[in-house]
């Protein structure tokens, strides 16, 4: 076979094999861009048309970025706190809330504390003076 | 041997089913197919309702031009060699048709 012709022939077959792939890939972009703008006959609606816009997914969910996370208003001190760290501030925003965590913040009242623990006190040296 | 005759006999003997899988695993490997789906998906996305025709003579256009150099030289070796065994497979067997 002449080089020239063999050369000739090689590069026809792949441009044939070329634009075989390329009709594969262009019939498949086509025809998922055809059924996103259709209607599905099983749900009714185009659960086949998916989200491009910046900051949201393809169902179209707002994607939480630092920037874009909610801030709440901590019932006890009144402070802006994002929503991951809520509950890891509730655990440390102490006497500044209404939920009670321990029993020294249960009693508020200093006198009371101070009378059980001299009551405590006496009680311990009553037993050691009977021993 | 005309063009049309060597992709027939390619075809029948299954090498040019072949020869495109080879293609298309080297197009993979290389990420050229990759960058094809991305233009692909810009083009559906600048017009939704792009008749098929005109994206098909784009992403061609696209592809002919960017089809990577040193993928075409692997890949005219691989069919050049391909159709000289067949050649070679219907010299021999039309010698043996004439003894």
């Amino acid at each position: 076979m002449h080089p020239q012709s063999l050369a000739g022939l090689s590069c026809s077959v792949l441009e044939q094999l070329l634009c075989d792939w390329v009709h594969e890939l262009a019939q498949q972009f086509h025809r998922s861009a055809k059924l996103s703008l259709q209607e599905c006959p099983a749900c009714k609606s185009r659960c086949r048309q998916f989200c491009s816009r910046s900051g949201f997914d393809i169902f179209a969910n707002s994607i939480q970025t630092p920037s874009t996370v909610p801030y709440y208003n901590c019932e006890g001190c009144g402070r802006q706190i994002a929503a991951s760290r809520y509950a890891a501030h509730l655990e440390k925003c102490k006497g500044r809330t209404h939920s009670v965590t321990s029993f020294t913040e249960y009693n508020e009242d200093d006198s009371e504390q101070e009378t059980f623990q001299r009551h405590k006190r006496k009680k311990r040296k009553a037993n050691t003076n009977s021993t | 041997m005309s063009t049309q005759k060597v992709t027939e006999q390619l075809y029948q003997s299954g090498d040019f089913e072949r020869l495109s899988q080879v293609l298309e695993q080297n197009l993979e490997q290389c990420g050229w197919a990759t960058e094809m789906r991305d233009y692909a998906r810009s083009l559906i996305k600048a017009d939704n309702t792009i008749h098929f025709q005109d994206l098909y003579e784009k992403l061609l256009k696209a592809a002919t031009e960017s089809f990577p150099s040193s993928l075409k030289v692997s890949m005219l070796q691989e069919i050049k060699s391909t159709i000289l065994k067949m050649t070679d497979v219907a010299q021999h067997q039309q010698d043996q048709g004439q003894n």
